[in-house]
């Protein structure tokens, strides 16, 4: 039997699609509003009833997703990405701004991006209000490490590392309030 | 300003070279669009310029130094773009009404210098109000939505070339190549073929498919490449598109709710462009399909507003929490280096005053409609603000004309039918929209490089209002060059001024009662259905993908196709290596080429060595 979701989009759809066809017809001469009208009313009544089955369905299959996820989690991504971050942090004055780059890509590819993809997650678990705090800090932390990337295609070591102090103080950050939000 | 031993980025030579370059591409972009219709953004341009001069001349140039200097040139190129669309159509209606009535809008016999005095305030104004607007939403767009900004990506992956590695550096050349040619081949009209290939658009209807059905696609290679950057993201626009072309299309013809004189008449049409001009396409794309796809555009984002107003408020406490830490010296980094939310305050109520005193200068406009205007028409760019940021960061693509439309309209109804009054503001939105929208794609590769924003946004402040000046500049001289100091463009002179032709044609609609009401609300109302879906900017994309000719999402969709195809097989590792600098490299190509070409058909054209003489040597004939 069908779930509610997957009804529910479909009726949404047909909705949609019923209330564009209505109205798209032109009215009559001297007439404010074409003779569908009615069928346009219809549309929006279909598009509303599948809207509310989609909104019923989505929330508990999606929490389940984040909760039975085999690959990794948001959180596991920003615990894993803190020792990185600790290791560049402690030896990036000794680091050639070639081996800066090959860490700043090895933070993107494997947990920057990655978390990008998990932001919906996030959002999802949190509610918007607190999740927005945490992806905002992260969105900050990312800007900064792309900044090291930049400074470190530049040439200017001083400037990568300055950025990669201030990178490891926005995580530093950003992995207490992960900590306090995870515990919660 | 960074001194000589730090990292450079906010320097005398990136705001010199920004400001020049942003005054050359405003000029030639200003010429491009009253001859062609078209404008071009200037950020690749400026960010290749900026690498040869800043990195190859100076030798000291930075990557995030580069981003400012493109960051000032496409900000006072896109303030003329805002301009050039909007205020010809005055000058053209003025004169149409003393050819017809023998009573122009100006009634002090072609006294301009008030109204040009309020246009060029309300130009100011606009580029304000569009970077105050810009604060709060890059966070929302960028740090929470993550939109994609196509162009913005392209001008990102431009900047780190050459630093970045030989392998992208290659791709990025190999897609310029590709494009850059491909672009040449068709705007010289090589293989034009009436009915078949004309105006960069071919038609794919082999004889057998109805017109109905939009069987045509434009060739732009940066069209696809914007759909390639885009991937999965970009696909509810292609949906929209397919709804509108493939089920509304042939469903009204089924219905007998339209009666075309011919089903088939593309592979016969050799007056024009291929996709534009037959009874079918103005039938059901100008009548029925493109102002429900405004209202569904606007319904979309008024909804947006609504379900993202969470995110909008958390991008607003963020802006104050980092306000108030620096205020009490806490530690915390985050938020450290944007514009705090007295800035927005302050910088909306400074707009607000310049859009009242841009209105009240305009002759015939009392206090009240002033008032009127400043407030509603504060409110209704916020939303169109919002509505073309939007549009730009999930699709590469700008409704800048519908919304012109809609702010015109509107002010018209307001203020009274005042013409003059209801183009004030239309130019102060179209201002503020565009500069909106291409502050934001200079933000999302200041994200990608690692620039500090509050650097971008205090430059932005400081002169992109240039662009208003200079654009309103160069109209008012090449409309004085005309016989006996008007009329030097609109029809029978070499500067047609299509889009301005266009905004002109819907003031007329709007001045004779003739505005398609029904299809506004009715598109609205199933833009709000859109907009409640759980699924980000459902509305927007459905709405905009009903607004412009199939051709370009049906281009634009196979490269959302071709992303989500090279994901399933490759990978998202190969996607960022290997897709993204070739998609890159096709944007660029493209515009170069399409810049440079526009430049050389310029000058050919005696009639500009005519204007080049009659500005410096001041002999008006």
């Amino acid at each position: 039997m069908a779930n509610k979701g997957t009804v529910g989009v479909l009726l949404y759809s047909m909705g949609i699609c019923i209330t564009v066809i209505a109205g798209a017809k032109l009215p009559d001469e001297g007439q404010m509003w074409s003779d569908v009208l009615y069928l346009f009313q219809d549309g929006v009544i279909l598009t509303i009833i599948g809207l509310i089955l989609w909104y019923q369905s989505p929330q508990e299959e999606e929490e389940l997703d984040v909760m039975t996820e085999g690959h990794r989690t948001p959180y596991q991504l920003l615990r894993d990405v803190q020792p990185i971050i600790e290791d560049l942090y402690r030896s990036v004055d000794d680091l050639e701004c070639y081996q800066i780059q090959e860490y700043v890509k090895i933070l993107r590819e494997q947990y920057l991006a990655p978390l990008e993809s998990k932001r919906d997650d996030i959002i999802k678990r949190f509610g918007m209000e607190v999740a927005a705090e945490l992806l905002i800090a992260i969105s900050y932390g990312e800007r900064i490490i792309n900044r090291v990337h930049s400074a470190a295609l530049d040439g200017h070591h001083d400037e990568a590392v300055e950025c990669t102090e201030e990178a490891h103080a926005v995580f530093q950050e950003i992995f207490l309030m992960v900590r306090q939000l995870w515990k919660a | 300003m960074s001194g000589s031993n730090q990292y450079r980025e906010l320097t005398v030579s990136a705001v010199i070279l920004g400001v020049v370059q942003g005054i050359v591409l405003n000029i030639a972009f200003v010429y491009a669009a009253l001859t062609l219709g078209f404008s071009i953004g200037g950020s690749t341009v400026a960010a290749i310029i900026g690498y040869g001069l800043l990195r190859g001349v100076l030798k000291k140039g930075t990557i995030v130094e580069n981003n400012i200097n493109q960051t000032i040139a496409s900000g006072i190129n896109t303030a003329g773009t805002g301009v050039v669309f909007t205020l010809p159509a005055l000058f053209m209606l003025d004169s149409k009404m003393r050819a017809d009535t023998g009573q122009g809008i100006i009634p002090e016999d072609g006294d301009w210098s008030n109204l040009l005095g309020g246009i060029v305030l309300g130009g100011i104004a606009g580029s304000i109000l569009g970077v105050v607007l810009i604060i709060p939403l890059r966070k929302q767009m960028i740090a929470l939505d993550r939109l994609r900004f196509p162009s913005g990506v392209a001008v990102a992956e431009i900047l780190r070339t050459g630093s970045a590695g030989i392998d992208k550096f290659r791709l990025l050349l190999i897609g310029v190549a590709i494009s850059g040619l491909w672009k040449l081949v068709l705007a010289t009209e090589l293989i034009n073929q009436p009915g078949v290939l004309m105006n960069e658009e071919l038609n794919i209807s082999f004889g057998v498919i109805p017109d109905y059905f939009a069987p045509v696609l434009y060739l732009s290679l940066m069209n696809v490449a914007a759909g390639l950057l885009s991937g999965k993201g970009g696909l509810p626009f292609f949906i929209g598109g397919i709804l509108a072309w493939w089920v509304v299309s042939p469903m009204s013809v089924m219905l007998d709710w339209i009666q075309p004189s011919s089903v088939m008449e593309l592979a016969e049409f050799t007056g024009g462009a291929v996709a534009d001009g037959t009874s079918t396409f103005g039938l059901l794309y100008g009548d029925m399909i493109r102002p429900l796809g405004i209202g569904t555009l606007i319904g979309g984002a008024l909804m947006g507003v609504v379900t993202a107003f969470p995110a909008i408020k958390s991008a607003f406490q963020s802006l104050a929490s980092a306000a108030r830490s620096r205020n009490l010296g806490n530690d915390s980094r985050i938020g450290g280096d944007e514009l705090s939310i007295n800035v927005v305050i302050g910088g909306v109520i400074l707009a607000v005053l310049i859009f009242f005193f841009a209105s009240y200068l305009t002759p015939g406009v009392t206090l009240v409609q002033a008032v009127i205007s400043a407030v509603v028409g504060t409110i209704w760019l916020g939303v169109a603000g919002l509505i073309v940021a939007q549009a730009t960061g999930m699709t590469d693509i700008s409704p800048m004309s519908g919304m012109a439309l809609i702010s015109v309209t509107l002010m018209m109804f307001l203020l009274n039918n005042n013409v003059a009054a209801a183009m004030v503001v239309g130019v102060t939105v179209c201002v503020a929209i565009g500069q909106g929208a291409d502050m934001m794609q200079d933000l999302k590769t200041g994200f990608m490089v690692g620039a500090r924003p509050i650097k971008q946004q205090l430059i932005q402040f400081g002169v992109t209002w240039i662009g208003s000046v200079v654009a309103v500049a160069v109209i008012y001289i090449i409309w004085s060059s005309g016989p006996d100091g008007a009329n030097g463009f609109g029809e029978n002179t070499a500067f047609p001024a299509p889009q301005a032709g266009a905004l002109m044609g819907i003031v007329d609609g709007v001045l004779s009662g003739n505005i398609p009401t029904d299809k506004y609300l009715l598109g609205g109302t199933v833009g709000i259905l859109l907009g409640a879906a759980p699924m980000s900017g459902l509305g927007v994309l459905v709405g905009l993908a009903m607004y412009l000719p199939f051709s370009i999402t049906l281009g634009y969709g196979v490269g959302c196709l071709i992303n989500m195809s090279c994901v399933k097989r490759y990978g998202y590792a190969f996607v960022e290596d290997k897709i993204v600098p070739i998609s890159a490299g096709l944007i660029v190509g493209e515009a170069l080429m399409g810049v440079g070409y526009t430049i050389y058909e310029i000058m050919r054209k005696p009639e500009v060595v005519a204007l080049i003489e009659t500005t410096l040597g001041g002999t008006y004939g």
